[in-house]
């Protein structure tokens, strides 16, 4: 490689490939194009992320903050910083080896040529885009399909409280507005659909066991504490996973359906309580490998009445 | 308002950006020790040199800078910015912090403003910082409840810290003066109910001597606490807090705290198990729960044992925007029927320039009591935070 070049970008960012008895797909892109054993052709686009369920590994490509020039790859919690022109030039491969071969001995070892790029420091004097014609390149030595993402299923353990109202008759049919806390812990479910490179269509399950304080506002008229409650609460929504793993937000329409078992009045009965209602929850949720953490702030009866909710997440 | 709470939690969990960047929240970005960026080893009060520079380029936007190179921002992140540096052996820092403060956004709408900061901070050290004295002098507005005759005659001047420090060597240090107990974590959430149902408000500093040992891995500290010495001999809290925390992995640090203190009417002991968990550089959970036992020493006074949780997710969507969501609850006493408070929602915090931090909460607080249901109530919350 020339004097020229030895000052030129290059990005080294290897990836273990689980059950190989070597290292194997390795990545090197230069700026000048000497080198591309990239594992995806044509993936390496700011935006994309992209799924290795069989390495464990997930790679985002995002924008650098400050040049458009660069992009920042980021994996495991490092970011790595190369020029957005090596990742557009990233040709496409020959169809993938059936096996995936060892790295020769003479690209294990990248070319030690020293590079003005660290992982951390941001480019700030962008050079030019490849103006040079590639070298030929090395065949590829590993590749491996961008698998799509796949379903991924969670199991949790929620608690989730709201408040809402009801109307409580009294036999002269007066109407008494009546006020409910309900809360309850119970397991849950999740199924993540992806249907992009960072969103996923959800739907979540929790089941609820608790219990539920009634009154009216006059509390000599009606006033329960403690009723056993039984719920399901039912959660379509999107979630998007933005950069990477570890944090995620979403937006889900929360449908609860309960029976509180009220003790009878003996002096009126209670109406307008619904066992169904609607709502809508914004989600956040922060996961490092398989666990997690998950909260949820919203509303519930035509934005009436807040709720929330947080869980303890396993992801398979 | 309800649509202004929904746009509040739809924009605290980013859906209103477009884009999601990383933000190091300082335990994410390998901060574990509050040292590093605060003169006080336990976080607040005036940042050091490196702080400064630190919240210049990584939590400041840029949207007004003319200053397009993180070096240089960095470089006039001190007190007197671009015009220059202070001598080595001296540091200042000025701040003000007000609040609207907006309740019974479900009925009567009640706004005012408060000011919750406004004070200036002087540090005399040693080039390397191995000593140094911290002094603090301020104005606190007197309390909205006292009757108005009472009010022109409050005391407003106040000082949140004054102590020495000598750092040894790389693990032991020593602080002694007034500054706030250690004790768990110092969230800057003051009305948290992890910092109000332990004793530990804005106003709560004590006097006393504390001790710090810090290694690669270990983070703990004595704090004998005489009580604040500007107080009444009555009142003053006096007795030990020791806070142990761990770096567990990396971006990830547990601890316990425990606290035992008393004064002429009350015996306090507490403790509280808490984490801080970098996701990434994307955003970080804190996390604390505790038990506060509180015995009044007046004759037939029953103990009371209560709890505080605190649970809030953070994440940056790009610099200078960062999105929270929190989650509290609190109980006064487990050994009556007493109530149940929670207190949930979203928040955005921005940081359109350095110096200059805007947020704003919308809170929901519901009450689970025994003998009745209280209607859930709203509050937003509007913070101006500028600095120098």
């Amino acid at each position: 490689m020339s004097g020229s070049k030895k000052g030129l970008l290059i990005f080294t960012f290897s990836l273990l490939l689980a059950g190989a008895e070597a290292r194997a797909g390795e990545l090197l892109v230069s700026r000048a194009g000497c080198h591309f054993y990239q594992l995806d052709a044509g993936k390496w686009a700011p935006g994309n992320r992209i799924d290795y369920p069989s390495l464990g590994e997930v790679v985002s490509v995002v924008p650098h903050p400050k040049d458009p020039a660069y992009s920042v790859l980021r994996k495991g919690g490092k970011t790595f910083i190369l020029e957005t022109a090596c990742l557009e030039a990233i040709p496409a491969l020959p169809p993938a080896p059936g096996a995936i071969p060892a790295l020769p001995e003479s690209t294990a070892t990248p070319d030690p040529i020293p590079t003005s790029v660290s992982e951390e420091a941001p480019a700030t004097t962008p050079t030019p885009v490849v103006e040079e014609a590639p070298e030929p390149m090395p065949a590829p030595v590993a590749r491996l399909s961008p698998t799509k993402r796949g379903t991924s299923f969670l199991l949790s353990l929620a608690y989730w409280s709201w408040q809402e109202s009801g109307n409580f008759i009294t036999p002269d049919e007066t109407v008494n507005e009546l006020r409910l806390n309900s809360d309850g812990w119970g397991p849950a479910i999740e199924l993540r659909f992806p249907i992009g490179q960072i969103t996923d269509l959800s739907t979540r399950f929790s089941l609820l066991l608790g219990g539920a304080n009634a009154a009216t506002r006059n509390n000599n008229l009606y006033s329960s504490q403690g009723s056993s409650l039984l719920g399901l609460v039912m959660e379509p929504g999107l979630r998007w996973n933005p950069v990477e793993r570890g944090f995620s937000m979403g937006l889900t329409l929360p449908l609860s359906i309960k029976s509180i078992a009220f003790p009878e009045a003996e002096d009126g009965y209670l109406v307008e309580y619904y066992p169904i209602r609607f709502g809508l929850l914004a989600r956040g949720g922060w996961e490092e490998g398989r666990w997690g953490v998950g909260m949820g702030f919203g509303f519930l009866q035509s934005f009436s009445f807040p709720m929330w909710t947080v869980d303890l997440n396993l992801c398979f | 308002m309800p649509f202004v709470a929904l746009i509040f939690a739809l924009a605290g969990m980013g859906l209103l950006t477009q884009r999601a960047h990383a933000y190091p929240q300082t335990i994410a970005q390998g901060y574990p020790s509050c040292r590093a960026c605060h003169f006080n080893p336990y976080g607040g009060g005036p940042l050091t040199d490196y702080g400064r520079g630190l919240g210049a380029i990584e939590m400041a936007a840029k949207w007004t800078s003319p200053l397009t190179d993180d070096e240089r921002i960095s470089d006039h992140s001190g007190f007197l910015g671009p015009f220059g540096t202070l001598p080595p052996w001296f540091r200042m820092q000025a701040g003000y912090r007000g609040l609207s403060l907006s309740t019974g956004l479900e009925s009567t709408r009640q706004s005012r403003w408060i000011t919750m900061q406004a004070d200036v901070s002087v540090i005399l050290k040693d080039p390397e910082d191995h000593f140094y004295a911290v002094g603090n002098l301020g104005y606190v507005p007197p309390p909205a409840a006292l009757p108005a005759a009472q009010q022109k005659t409050a005391e407003t001047n106040i000082s949140r810290e004054h102590y020495l420090a000598y750092e040894f060597n790389d693990l032991f240090s020593l602080y002694a003066g007034f500054m706030d107990p250690a004790y768990g974590i110092r969230v800057v959430e003051h009305t948290a109910y992890i910092r109000t149902k332990s004793l530990l408000n804005s106003n709560d500093q004590t006097h006393g001597v504390m001790l710090r040992l810090m290694t690669k891995r270990i983070e703990t500290s004595i704090h004998v606490m005489l009580g604040n010495l500007y107080q009444d001999s009555t009142l003053r809290l006096s007795g030990v807090t020791i806070p142990f925390e761990v770096e567990t992995a990396e971006n990830t640090r547990v601890g316990v705290s425990v606290f035992s203190g008393s004064n002429q009417y009350r015996k306090r002991v507490q403790g509280a198990l808490y984490g801080r968990f970098g996701f990434s550089p994307d955003g970080s959970l804190l996390a604390q729960y505790g038990l506060q036992e509180d015995t009044p020493t007046a004759l037939g006074a029953s103990t009371r044992i209560g709890d505080s949780g605190f649970l809030q997710g953070s994440a940056r969507f790009t610099r200078g925007v960062i999105g929270l969501l929190t989650v509290e609850r609190a109980r006064e006493n487990f050994n009556v029927g007493s109530s149940t408070v929670w207190r949930a929602g979203p928040a955005i915090q921005i940081f359109p320039m350095n110096r200059v931090e805007l947020r704003f909460d919308f809170l929901a607080t519901h009450t689970n009591s025994p003998k009745t249901v209280a209607p859930d109530l709203y509050t937003l919350l509007g913070q101006l935070h500028v600095w120098l």
